[in-house]
């Protein structure tokens, strides 16, 4: 009697160690499943932080003619792929030009889209234009700029302050085109001109 | 006032565009410049500045408003002297004021208007404070163009 229920016994004890072994195998299937499952339906988190810098660069876009253009540089540009734009600290930009002097604008900090087809200068925005025998020395600040390069275009809505050669002019909103030599100020101007140079 | 011939010039207008290769700066829109007593107010003004420096202003006039232009005279603590017309032109050089169409000048003591003159064209020269009418809107004056009008208070010589 004993036998049978000895046998029955061990006959019970594999039952159990069959289902436990097979929890077991089933459970690493799962995690298996889970895990491949995972890497193909969920995309790859697009990174919203920069993968990659550069520091120290001077980047120079050459017109067709293979002459400079203008120049691009700075302490440390940063490339964010989320949107494939650049952040660059304190950039320095110069518009070089056969018809008039050189124009350098620089400022604390500059958001460009990839191609550099605009630039978003931030913070402490000088233009700087030497004089020419048909222009005066220009300089030109305010706190924000948009610079389209290639179409040799500045504008701003801000606050800006003009000197041009002894000519002091401030207003609200500027709109500047190099290549026709247009400049405007679009609203609240106030301009002081300074006794011409006693003869 | 000869001495407002020295002073720096302030201008106020609601735009300004500059054109760098002809280098002219236009102000439009309550245009309004004052250089020490001297001010002028216009819809919208030219104004050209020449290598030495001298400026040269032109004034149109705009929105049912005359360009005018307001500054004291020498010689007497309250004597002013005022000018509207269609169009101004100043020349800083030589300090001269020329007012086309429909051009109207008063001299004022304090609030009263002592002489007032009408014409199609008056220059006024603020150096020699002295001013010519003419009944074409240019400098010269043609037979049958047209009337000049003035108006000369009498002196009463008990102030002299």
């Amino acid at each position: 009697m004993k036998d049978r229920r000895a046998s029955a016994n061990r006959f019970h004890l594999w039952v159990i160690l069959a289902i436990v072994m097979m929890l077991a195998l089933g459970s690493f299937w799962l995690l298996d499943v889970i895990r491949r499952g995972m890497d193909d339906t969920t995309p790859e988190a697009k990174r919203t932080e920069p993968d990659y810098y550069v520091e120290q660069f001077n980047f120079v876009r050459l017109a067709k003619t293979g002459q400079a253009r203008y120049h691009v540089s700075g302490t440390r540009m940063v490339h964010y792929p989320q949107n494939d734009s650049f952040e660059i600290n304190r950039p320095v930009m110069k518009g070089l030009s056969d018809k008039r002097p050189t124009t350098t604008i620089v400022a604390d900090r500059a958001v460009s889209n990839s191609d550099m087809s605009e630039v978003q200068l931030f913070g402490n925005v000088k233009i700087d234009r030497p004089a020419s025998p048909t222009s005066q020395h220009i300089q030109l600040t305010s706190d924000h700029l948009v610079v389209l390069p290639d179409e040799d275009v500045m504008k701003t809505n801000r606050p800006v302050k003009l000197i041009s050669g002894v000519n002091v002019l401030t207003g609200v909103g500027m709109f500047a085109n190099q290549a026709t030599g247009e400049f405007n100020l679009t609203s609240r101007v106030n301009g002081v001109l300074p006794p011409r140079a006693a003869p | 006032e000869k001495a407002d011939a020295d002073k720096p010039t302030n201008i106020e207008a609601d735009q300004m565009s500059y054109d760098d290769v002809r280098q002219v700066n236009v102000f439009t829109g309550n245009v309004v410049l004052t250089r020490g007593t001297l001010i002028m107010k216009a819809h919208k003004m030219v104004v050209t500045q020449d290598a030495a420096g001298y400026q040269y202003a032109t004034l149109y006039a705009g929105q049912g408003k005359p360009a005018s232009f307001r500054q004291k005279r020498d010689g007497g603590q309250d004597l002013w002297i005022e000018g509207e017309a269609e169009r101004i032109e100043y020349d800083n050089k030589a300090d001269v004021a020329k007012l086309f169409s429909k051009a109207k000048m008063r001299r004022l003591e304090g609030k009263k208007v002592t002489d007032e003159v009408e014409g199609e064209f008056i220059s006024y020269d603020n150096r020699t404070e002295f001013y010519a009418v003419n009944n074409t809107p240019s400098d010269t004056s043609k037979p049958g163009a047209g009337r000049v009008k003035a108006i000369i208070q009498p002196r009463n010589d008990s102030k002299k």
